[in-house]
């Protein structure tokens, strides 16, 4: 009988999460068909470029930094058995613009933005502020979705950008401190060295990491119920199904793109 | 003319509505009355839209919209509003900005007809120098008061509220039931009322409908409801009498 139980409860389980798949998929579908409406909430989006781009700045400022920074001192210690220390530069660089930077700078925003959006939504939702919109003839995805959609599509790749370069800055100085590598030469060999392809892996990836962040954490926000419980458990599922989601996308990505590049 | 049929509502196994019908004329003022979670709130978020029914049809001035996609509805929606019973002002916003969010949206008003609109609408609930504030900053009555004028600011053909003077203080109670005899009395609307206050009921209603278990029991005029031998009805209408005779005796 217990056994019976378990079945029952895990079809549940399973119904339940094709139910869910299915809402985020008309959901996301539904931001696609309106992303013209961004345009007419321009001050919306602009205000959200503000809050997801700018204020976020020194967050990714400070993750580019110390990574840029371990990931020389690492990789310098290992290449210096080897005596090829002067690659350090080659490799920082490589791993920052490929996956480094894209994966840290989404895993923060998905922190950042993917709470700030569940529990934002989420508590309109609870407080009947969605309800309101709606009695009101204004749709909560143009109006709320929407701008924070375009924003992070907008806002994510020069981000990502900020923490790579700073991420190669500092990897540059601790170089030249501890490992004595030449900071021109370093330079030359982190950034001339980077190909095409590398900077199209880079710079792809914060798009797709983007789109997804912010219909998954909007998604939460505006299915949220059970008052502020409810927005609690909305914010803390947007964060971890987006940080799985940027892994698991950045995982398909490299697998894809190495299959065809 | 709103008309339901039919309507029934279930949710996570429960049934909220239950075979619903009822009619509420154009400048008629319905009063939803039942006790908590009778099904009354869910009633007008059907009548909304906001919630498509399992069963049965909603018609508004002959469309009808359960069928309707959200985008489609929208259109009908502008021509109604509610008070919500949390109030639901937008926190981020101030109350001038409240009152005026739906003219911003959806008219071709300038701005100065705007703030002038929506001027009217604070002197017309008597908040004229609130404007400023923010929600968080006013008292639970003035919030009230705020609904009520974002509601009216766009003069809608139709205005539900859901339990308008639940939580309020006597004296508010009694402003905010004022306010809706005045937008009856002044601007026709169609109006209904959710609450389980039978004072306010027979203060503003021109027909009652009692609501429990998600079933329509009575729908008539409120000089019926007094005579209607139906159990439950008499045991609610128990208060109103007992109120009734401590005023007598007093």
């Amino acid at each position: 009988m217990p056994e019976r139980m378990n079945d029952i409860f895990l079809l549940r389980s399973f119904k339940l999460s094709l139910l869910r798949l299915q809402e985020y998929s008309l959901f996301t579908f539904e931001n696609i068909r309106s992303i013209g409406s961004a345009w007419r909430y321009r001050r919306d989006t602009l205000e959200q470029m503000y809050i997801i781009g700018a204020q976020a700045f020194l967050i990714v400022f400070l993750a580019g930094l110390f990574m840029g920074i371990i990931m020389s001192i690492e990789a310098g210690h290992r290449l210096e058995t080897f005596g090829a220390k002067l690659l350090v530069g080659r490799t920082t660089s490589l791993a920052l613009f490929r996956e480094l930077g894209p994966v840290i700078t989404g895993l923060m925003l998905a922190a950042r933005t993917g709470a700030k959006n569940a529990s934002e939504l989420g508590s309109m939702q609870v407080s009947e502020q969605i309800d309101a919109l709606r009695a009101f003839g204004t749709n909560p995805i143009e109006k709320l979705a929407v701008p924070r959609l375009v924003a992070a599509l907008i806002m994510f790749l020069p981000l990502t950008l900020v923490a790579d370069l700073v991420g190669l800055l500092g990897g540059m100085f601790v170089s030249d401190l501890w490992l004595h590598v030449d900071k021109a030469f370093y330079w030359r060999s982190a950034v001339f060295d980077l190909k095409v392809k590398d900077l199209i892996v880079g710079f792809s990836k914060p798009v797709i990491f983007s789109f997804f962040i912010s219909t998954i954490s909007c998604y939460y926000g505006l299915s949220t119920t059970g008052g502020t419980v409810g927005v609690g458990r909305a914010a803390v599922n947007a964060v971890v199904v987006s940080s799985v989601i940027v892994l698991f996308n950045d995982f398909i990505f490299t697998k894809v793109v190495w299959s065809i590049l | 003319m709103i008309k339901l049929e039919h309507i029934s509502v279930e949710f996570e196994g429960r049934k909220i509505l239950d075979d619903v019908t009822f009619r509420v004329k154009d400048g008629e003022t319905k009063v939803m009355l039942g006790p908590s979670g009778a099904g009354k709130s869910s009633l007008l978020k059907v009548i909304l839209g906001l919630w498509r029914p399992d069963a049965g049809s909603v018609m508004i001035d002959g469309t009808e919209i359960t069928h309707l996609s959200e985008r489609d509805q929208l259109p009908i929606r502008r021509r109604m509003s509610m008070v919500f019973q949390g109030n639901a002002l937008f926190d981020s916003l101030t109350v001038a900005e409240n009152v005026g969010f739906f003219l911003r949206e959806h008219s071709d008003m300038t701005s100065l007809e705007i703030k002038n609109r929506v001027q009217d609408c604070l002197d017309f609930v008597n908040l004229s120098d609130s404007g400023k504030l923010l929600p968080e900053e006013i008292s639970g009555g003035m919030k009230k008061r705020v609904a009520i004028a974002r509601a009216i600011a766009f003069h809608p053909e139709i205005i539900l509220y859901d339990e308008p003077t639940t939580g309020l203080d006597p004296l508010n109670a009694k402003t905010i039931t004022e306010l809706i005899m005045r937008l009856k009395r002044e601007r026709q609307v169609t109006s209904i009322i959710v609450t389980h206050i039978l004072r306010d009921a027979f203060a503003v209603g021109d027909t009652l409908a009692v609501v429990n278990d998600g079933r329509i029991v009575f729908d008539g005029a409120p000089g019926d409801l007094l005579a209607f031998g139906d159990p439950f009805v008499q045991d609610f209408l128990s208060e109103i009498r007992a109120e009734a005779s401590l005023l007598a005796h007093q």
